[in-house]
């Protein structure tokens, strides 16, 4: 427990190194420093004899080094450096303020002697279990058996799952290289992202209305009269956009910024905020906390209704005529806006409006009053409030994602929230985002690639690219199972041995009896890695130069301080020795077609391919109009080679685009002289300069061929009716989320000792129950239970919270190993999205043990009150 | 879980050692006590249950809170074993925490990070990145006096627990 007994850290010297980096993590991206000098070169408490410049025989507040900011490494050299990674105070984004994930990135660098010693050093190839292999060894058998799939059964034999985002496991050198491979060169449709059955986006609705879901900036939240959360947990999600832009303007600290925007409009003392969760978050509380529980409206709605929610609000504005009128006339299809009216009730009396959704979604109908009212009713003065619209996954992963989506992004269209200072509709965000790619070879919405496989169909070779779906996907104990039952074949014909020719063919000849080869790509020793044919070891952030957006389209370079453990290496690296491999193989068979399929992987640095996806973006810029340039998957072809000179070629002006994540006119260089304020995409040249974009839809166009934005009605689904199933023969609804500490699958957040400690060295689940529930199966917090449902069983502990309603049971999404809440999600899809309904589904909980003795130390106070 | 060692005040060699060096520049630093310090806090009858008692350990410049929780935790002392402390500075940003009664949690106000006083003040949640620092109390039946003499784990804004003045 280092960090949780050190009583000290050492002091960076004057003449540290220093770089820059974001957070890891989340999407707002936090901005920070990093110290590295050799381990006893230490400065001291002069301002002048260390690196922060402050004087250290008094209390340093401002740049205080946490023992968790604090690692050592050991680079190639093979001596050791004290390392300190340290919130940026000059960031626009953070302020120098940390979470408790990004602040602890000190505990999660590779070290041999912490928990991260587990780091992935050095390829393994199956041989009665894994075996530490060469390079040319791992990439001749992964080549060979692509190729030889790729010419006996084509394209689709080869699967991909793979992580399309920014920050670590990511960026934009990451997604380029792999999509560059899968799409362009091996041209899959077999190919799903990290955590759904699909490579299409998550709010596909919205684009579909012509608006990209990341419009907004951060600024947007300090001068909004009224920020919607739908589905989200910034508290705990989105730590440092809600304390360092939204809190400010909770408390009234804002005006100033108010003002400036809208100089001739009385803003509130205080901003509102509108909180939308079947959950009483601790969201809802320290916003109650800041603001007064007078600013604060919380909506505890039922799982899955939230289209009745949203139509009934709308219903109400229109009823007031709250609405905007000019800007639906000039900014919105004509067409949609009838058969819109029609689905929110406008022809049927208000009252029995909201009987009906009082009733559907057990918000109080004054509750749905207030919130119409919070969201557009005029101010004094009479201007209408600016409201910023936000949702993430309660919203993405409830029933019929599609319908969702549309019947909230309606409301900020109807209320002309959109496009201006204070307002827009956008995705609060998990990860950074970070996505170029050439296009994808299929349709909407993408192939159900899991479902496939456990049907035994589906690809032959599956690359699982990082991410983890064995705690990311629907129904995700069949994932498991698949890759041990269909693997085995393979795992058998390699327990033979013999050159990489003769395990190429043994394996061919397995993938084509029923077995499924499977390559992992990844920094530890994930389920998948475990049962992986082949694995490649992936270098991660710190150990690279990379970039990456965060939510308000902030592009930033993390720069490389330490070297990856082994002979691990950047993704981008073995995806072209990969690539190299095939291609030459072609070319001894004078197949010179296919080896230029495989050709243009020649990147010698992470800013060459970089740089290659830049150029390809400005080439599609300039060549399609704005309006055909929707987000990837859908835009951009792929050129020849990357070769070219080290920056791009700026145009006297630029055309527009609506791709959020463009990143044309860009590269490493220029981005390291921006620092960790970087510049928000798509920057725009104008008279041959570069400026960025603070907020879309500025001047009122939208991402349809017309310019105009469109209404999209949607309907009350019915629970679909395999979660109806389930309902049928199990009492209690599981909903599940995250937990602040805790990073997506857990990966790096396990190997934290404060994370470890807190969850009493089990890798579980909790599970919160309400009182009620809690007294009836007789379980007290910290007692161990079993979750069970058709799909499957899994344990959790007992955390006992009023937070949650009677029957409404929360988990932790994608914990490991003996909870796995996506074991008990149903296979069931949107299927307009391929989008899960990870939030929602039955199972029955039985006490099984009491309080395990790892845990006597842990507490179980409430994780939502304050 | 390995439970922490208690960590006292005094300098190990090697901090002793940068010490001299320091010293030229900050006389303050060279007061660094070679030995356990020990502060009086108060007399164990002066605590009511729910109402911490402010002090300041190791030097004016960081606050603690002691308080007497109202059944017996480990690591507390007094009569009751109830009796524990912590500094009182979130190791977040450095705000003073609120001890919340009902809760026996320390609560931060300026980012609600909230640490556990039942458990050696173990974040609950928030954005803190070590638990609470914990100040080590001793208890002297005859005199009835709360002492502190360490902490375990390391005080907000500072490299090292020395006593800075």
């Amino acid at each position: 427990m280092a960090n949780q007994s050190s009583v000290s850290v050492p002091i960076p010297p004057a003449d540290a190194q220093k770089f820059q980096t974001g957070c890891k993590y989340c999407i707002v991206g936090c901005g920070y420093h990093v110290y590295k000098w050799p381990v006893g070169r230490d400065g001291g408490r002069a301002s002048n004899r260390n690196a922060l410049g402050v004087d250290l025989s008094k209390p340093n507040t401002q740049s205080w080094i946490s023992p968790s900011m604090h690692g050592v490494v050991k680079d190639a050299d093979g001596k050791p450096y004290n390392v300190a990674i340290v919130p940026d105070n000059d960031c626009v984004v953070n302020s120098g303020l940390h979470s408790v994930r990004g602040g602890t990135m000190g505990l999660s660098v590779y070290r041999e002697d912490a928990p991260t010693r587990d780091r992935l050093k050095h390829p393994t190839i199956v041989q009665h279990g894994s075996q530490e292999a060469s390079w040319d060894d791992a990439v001749a058998l992964v080549g060979g058996v692509t190729k030889a799939l790729l010419d006996k059964h084509g394209p689709d034999s080869i699967g991909v799952k793979f992580a399309d985002h920014g920050g670590q496991g990511g960026g934009y050198e990451f997604t380029w290289a792999t999509g560059k491979f899968f799409y362009a060169s091996i041209r899959t449709t077999m190919a799903t992202v990290h955590n759904r059955p699909t490579v299409f986006g998550e709010p596909m609705a919205s684009r579909d209305m012509g608006i990209p879901e990341l419009n907004i900036a951060y600024e947007d939240a300090e001068i909004a009269d009224t920020i919607v959360i739908f589905g989200a947990n910034p508290y705990a999600d989105q730590t440092n956009y809600f304390f360092n832009h939204m809190i400010p303007n909770l408390q009234g600290g804002t005006t100033d910024k108010k003002r400036a925007a809208y100089p001739g409009k009385t803003p509130l003392a205080q901003g509102r905020m509108i909180v939308v969760d079947p959950r009483r978050t601790i969201t809802v509380a320290s916003a109650r906390a800041a603001a007064g529980n007078d600013n604060v409206l919380f909506l505890q709605v039922t799982p899955g209704t939230d289209v009745t929610l949203w139509n009934a609000v709308a219903r109400v504005v229109l009823e007031h005529h709250w609405d905007d009128a000019p800007f639906v006339r000039d900014h919105v299809e004509a067409s949609s806006v009838g058969p819109y009216h029609d689905s929110v009730g406008l022809g049927r009396p208000l009252a029995t409006v909201l009987a009906e959704a009082e009733h559907v979604t057990g918000v109080p109908r004054a509750d749905i009053v207030r919130a119409a009212e919070w969201i557009a009713k005029p101010m004094s003065g009479g201007h209408k409030p600016s409201t910023l619209f936000h949702y993430e996954k309660g919203a993405i992963w409830s029933i019929r994602n599609y319908d969702v989506i549309a019947s909230y992004v309606n409301l900020a269209v109807l209320t002309g929230n959109l496009g201006k200072p204070g307002t827009g509709c956008a995705r609060l965000g998990g990860h950074q985002e970070g996505y170029v790619r050439p296009d994808y070879p299929g349709k909407r919405p993408g192939v159900y690639v899991e479902k496939l496989l456990a049907e035994g169909k589906g690809p032959m070779l599956w690359w699982v690219l990082a991410c983890n779906p064995v705690q990311t996907a629907p129904a995700s104990r069949t994932v498991l199972e698949v890759i041990q039952e269909r693997g085995k074949k393979v795992s058998d014909a390699l327990d033979q041995g013999g050159s990489i020719d003769e395990r190429i063919s043994r394996v061919v000849s397995a993938v084509e009896a029923g077995g499924l080869f499977v390559v992992a790509e990844d920094i530890y020793p994930t389920q998948v890695v475990e049962h992986a044919h082949v694995v490649f070891p992936a270098a991660t952030q710190f150990e690279l130069e990379m970039t990456s957006i965060n939510g308000e389209r902030r592009m930033r370079l993390y720069q490389k301080f330490m070297d990856p453990p082994g002979s691990a290496k950047p993704d981008w690296q073995i995806m072209a020795l990969v690539a190299n491999h095939i291609r030459d193989a072609y070319v001894r068979e004078g197949n010179h077609e296919m080896a230029d399929r495989f050709a243009g992987y020649d990147w010698k640095t992470d800013a060459d391919v970089f740089l290659d996806a830049s150029r390809v973006s400005a080439q599609a810029r300039s060549t399609q109009p704005a309006t055909e340039q929707v987000k990837a998957p859908n835009a951009i072809t792929t050129t020849g080679p990357g070769s070219g000179p080290a920056t791009p070629s700026l145009p006297q002006n630029s055309k527009p685009t609506f791709d959020p994540e463009d990143i044309s006119f860009l590269d490493h260089d220029f981005l390291r002289r921006l620092g960790n304020n970087g510049i928000q995409v798509p920057v725009n040249v104008t008279n041959g300069k570069r400026s960025g974009t603070v907020r879309l839809f500025t001047d009122g166009k939208f991402n349809r061929p017309n310019g105009r934005a469109m209404f999209i009605p949607a309907h009350q689904p019915e629970l679909p009716a395999e979660i109806a199933a389930q309902k049928s023969k199990y009492k209690y609804l599981i909903n599940n989320g995250r937990f602040n500490m805790m990073w997506q699958t857990g990966y790096e957040s396990w190997r934290k000792p404060i994370v470890a400690d807190r969850w009493g060295d089990r890798e579980d689940s909790f599970i919160e129950l309400h009182p009620n529930d809690a007294k009836a199966l007789s379980v007290q917090s910290g007692d161990v239970v079993r979750v069970h449902n058709d799909y499957a069983s899994v344990q959790a502990i007992a955390y006992v919270t009023d937070a949650v309603k009677p029957g409404q049971p929360f988990m932790l999404f994608a914990q490991p190993k003996k909870g796995t809440a996506g074991f008990l999600v149903t296979p069931y899809v949107d299927p307009k999205t391929n989008i899960p309904s990870y939030k929602l589904t039955y199972a029955n909980i039985e006490r099984i043990a009491g309080k395990p003795s790892t845990f006597s130390h842990v507490t179980f106070k409430d994780l939502e009150a304050l | 879980m390995p439970v922490s060692r208690l960590r006292f005040l005094s300098a190990s060699g090697a901090a002793t050692a940068s010490l001299v060096a320091g010293a030229v520049q900050n006389p303050s630093i060279a007061e660094g006590a070679t030995a356990p310090l020990s502060v009086a806090i108060a007399k164990a009858k002066a605590f009511n249950v729910g109402h911490p008692v402010e002090f300041h350990y190791p030097d004016s410049e960081a606050p603690a809170l002691a308080v007497k929780i109202g059944h017996r935790v480990d690591g507390g002392v007094g009569p009751d074993g109830d009796i524990v402390a912590y500094s009182q500075l979130c190791v977040h940003r450095g705000c003073p925490v609120a001890y919340n009664a009902a809760a026996r949690t320390f609560v931060c106000p300026c980012h609600y990070s909230v640490y556990d006083s039942e458990r050696s003040g173990q974040l609950v949640i928030g954005h803190a990145t070590t638990n609470l620092p914990r100040i080590t109390l001793a208890y002297d039946h005859a005199s009835d006096e709360v002492r502190a003499i360490g902490v375990q784990g390391l005080i907000f804004g500072r490299f090292d627990n020395r006593k800075l003045s």
